[in-house]
């Protein structure tokens, strides 16, 4: 079963078609990846789909139900959660925190009664910080939840962003360059962390650079080029793809 | 508790040492440390500015002034002045000359201004709450200056005097918001009561759900609607809680100095306000506490002289220049302790030097 389809999506910004028509699906509980060059569109895809940026035409389905018109909050509360290329974690919020946010989609108490700290709320609010602990510990940071987030090791600050995501308890997880600034090391603890989190039943979308971390963990890959969806297939078979070799390695290569 | 316990302290010793005189200054600096501890959940925690909350303290305070000064009796064939006389919603006195006259009872003033408070802060902070940083800043400057010269120009609110003769608040029993200096002591009381149950909900939001929401939109409001968070509805409730804590503070201050005059209003005061949220640490509501009574209570007191607003306006670029992130934060704070420990340990240093 198909849980995200994407069909004939396009976007410009002024004279650029950054996505070009761009049309694929993503069953349910795989790794698809999204690669390509360096301005091939897969962050303007991602932005797309996390609706941060609104498309020109085409569509996007999620579980049945289009979301392509969508504001990011709704997407979320859909069953969406993301990562960010560039970390976005809350500065001046500890790593426990950071991860209760995730929490949000998944409680309900407002500002009223948090004002009055009415029994609901307090005992809502304990499960909230149980829950985002136990994530902290599955994740193996367990011991750094009272740390400033921001403050923390680049890889660390990874991991959190992962615990906060995997705390809105979604179906579709979006990880844009989860191993980008990461050393060897760090990048074979990501993919075991991305195939346990998968085997937790949870479906994978992303975008990344590091061909031998994709080809390793991936079900099925996507290749943009300029904006246009060239090659889709197994990794074997992208592996063999003329056009995709020719796009990375140029035209004497092929 | 700690801060319940401070505020018996003070009056304990203001009225052994005989100078009982100051609580005036501290129950008037306690209701402008209302406003202060609103604004800073909306600055420090959530991070969208506001210099335009003179203006709503103004709203507050101007509406209930308004409301409270009409004598009723002579408008008696009005429906709305019978509604309220036959509803026991209005206060019957005798004015300065013994005549009899009937007012709108302060609770009801009170009510229709939070009212009025929240459907403007919550007309105006549609279209502004959509500006980020200085664009932000200078929309709510603007509709400061604009309340300032509505108040400033028109009638109704009495010009360049503004309006005397607010009446007293009566709470319950003898209990009433008044400047009677026979009555000094229990509005001290009054007035920090009110000021702690508005720090324990502010605190309680800070840590809830909600709370988080906001602290998140101020670290990254792009993240914070990728995890869900309505990021437009928390900015405009926050902004219109602390613009109702801003007309609170503004309304019961009025009753209680028995006039409100257009410098309330005015850009000079919200720049102040500002200033002593970040004075206090931007995030830190124990510090604008602090900063917002230690401040307010020097200025009432008439210590910082004709120099008053200059004096709001250098701590700004001062603390804009060598404190960003505000005075009273963990860092400055362990700082400082550093630079005492540094201190004492070369000063140690010395002493062995010299006894070498």
């Amino acid at each position: 079963m198909n849980i995200l389809e994407v069909s004939n999506l396009s976007r410009s910004f002024g004279g650029l078609r950054a996505v070009d028509d761009v049309s694929f699906s993503v069953e349910k509980n795989m790794i698809k990846a999204v690669i390509g060059p360096n301005g091939a569109g897969k962050t303007t895809l991602f932005n797309l789909i996390a609706g941060s940026l609104k498309s020109d035409s085409g569509k996007i389905r999620f579980n049945d139900r289009q979301i392509g018109k969508l504001p990011p909050y709704k997407i979320a509360s859909c069953g969406i959660a993301r990562t960010f290329q560039n970390i976005k974690l809350y500065s001046h919020m500890t790593v426990l925190e950071n991860v209760m946010v995730g929490r949000h989609v998944r409680s309900r108490s407002g500002f009223f009664s948090g004002m009055l700290s009415l029994p609901s709320t307090v005992k809502e609010e304990k499960a909230i910080r149980q829950k985002s602990m136990e994530l902290l510990e599955m994740l193996e940071i367990g011991d750094l939840a009272q740390h400033d987030a921001t403050s923390l090791a680049f890889g660390q600050q990874r991991t959190v962003e992962f615990a906060r995501a995997l705390a809105m308890e979604p179906e579709l997880l979006l990880l844009d360059e989860p191993a980008a600034g990461l050393n060897i090391h760090e990048t074979a603890g990501i993919a075991g962390t991305i195939q346990r989190i998968r085997d937790w039943g949870i479906t994978i979308l992303i975008i990344e650079h590091d061909m031998s971390l994709i080809m390793d963990i991936s079900d099925e890959i996507v290749v943009l080029s300029s904006g246009r969806r060239i090659a889709q297939g197994t990794p074997e078979e992208i592996q063999k793809n003329d056009e995709v070799i020719k796009v990375y390695l140029g035209e004497d290569n092929a | 508790m700690l801060l319940a316990l401070a505020v018996v302290l003070f009056q304990a010793l203001a009225s052994i040492t005989g100078s009982e005189y100051v609580l005036t200054q501290m129950t008037m600096s306690g209701y402008y440390t209302l406003v202060i501890v609103g604004l800073t959940v909306l600055m420090g925690y959530t991070g969208q500015i506001s210099i335009g909350h003179a203006g709503f303290f103004a709203i507050g305070g101007y509406t209930t002034a308004v409301l409270t000064t009409k004598n009723l009796l002579a408008l008696q064939n009005s429906p709305l002045a019978a509604f309220l006389l036959k509803w026991g919603l209005a206060v019957h006195t005798t004015d300065p000359y013994g005549a009899m006259i009937a007012h709108v009872s302060p609770w009801v003033s009170l009510v229709v201004s939070v009212l009025i408070t929240m459907i403007i802060s919550f007309l105006i902070g549609i279209p502004i709450l959509k500006l980020k940083g200085h664009y932000l800043a200078m929309a709510t400057l603007g509709f400061g200056t604009i309340i300032y010269h509505l108040v400033l120009g028109s009638r109704l609110f009495g010009e360049a005097d503004g309006i005397s003769s607010v009446p007293s608040f009566v709470i319950a029993g003898p209990l009433r918001i008044t400047g009677d200096t026979s009555q000094r002591i229990a509005n001290y009381y009054i007035a920090w009561f009110i000021v702690i149950a508005g720090i324990v909900l502010l605190v309680n939001l800070i840590n809830s759900r909600a709370g988080r929401a906001l602290r998140a939109i101020h670290g990254s409001e792009d993240a914070a609607g990728a995890m869900g968070v309505n990021t437009a509805r928390y900015k405009l409730s926050i902004f219109v809680l602390s613009a109702v804590f801003a007309a609170v503070g503004g309304a019961l201050l009025t009753h209680f100095n028995g006039s409100i005059g257009p410098s309330e209003s005015s850009v000079v005061k919200s720049v102040r306000y500002v200033a002593i949220v970040a004075v206090g640490g931007m995030a830190n509501i124990w510090g604008s506490l602090t900063m917002g009574l230690l401040l307010n209570f020097l200025s009432l007191r008439g210590y910082l002289g004709s120099y008053d607003d200059a004096f709001f306006g250098l701590m700004l670029i001062v603390i804009m220049l060598f404190f960003p992130d505000g005075l009273l934060t963990r860092e400055t704070l362990g700082n400082a302790a550093g630079l005492i420990k540094s201190l004492k340990q070369r000063l140690a240093g010395k002493d062995k030097g010299v006894r070498k």
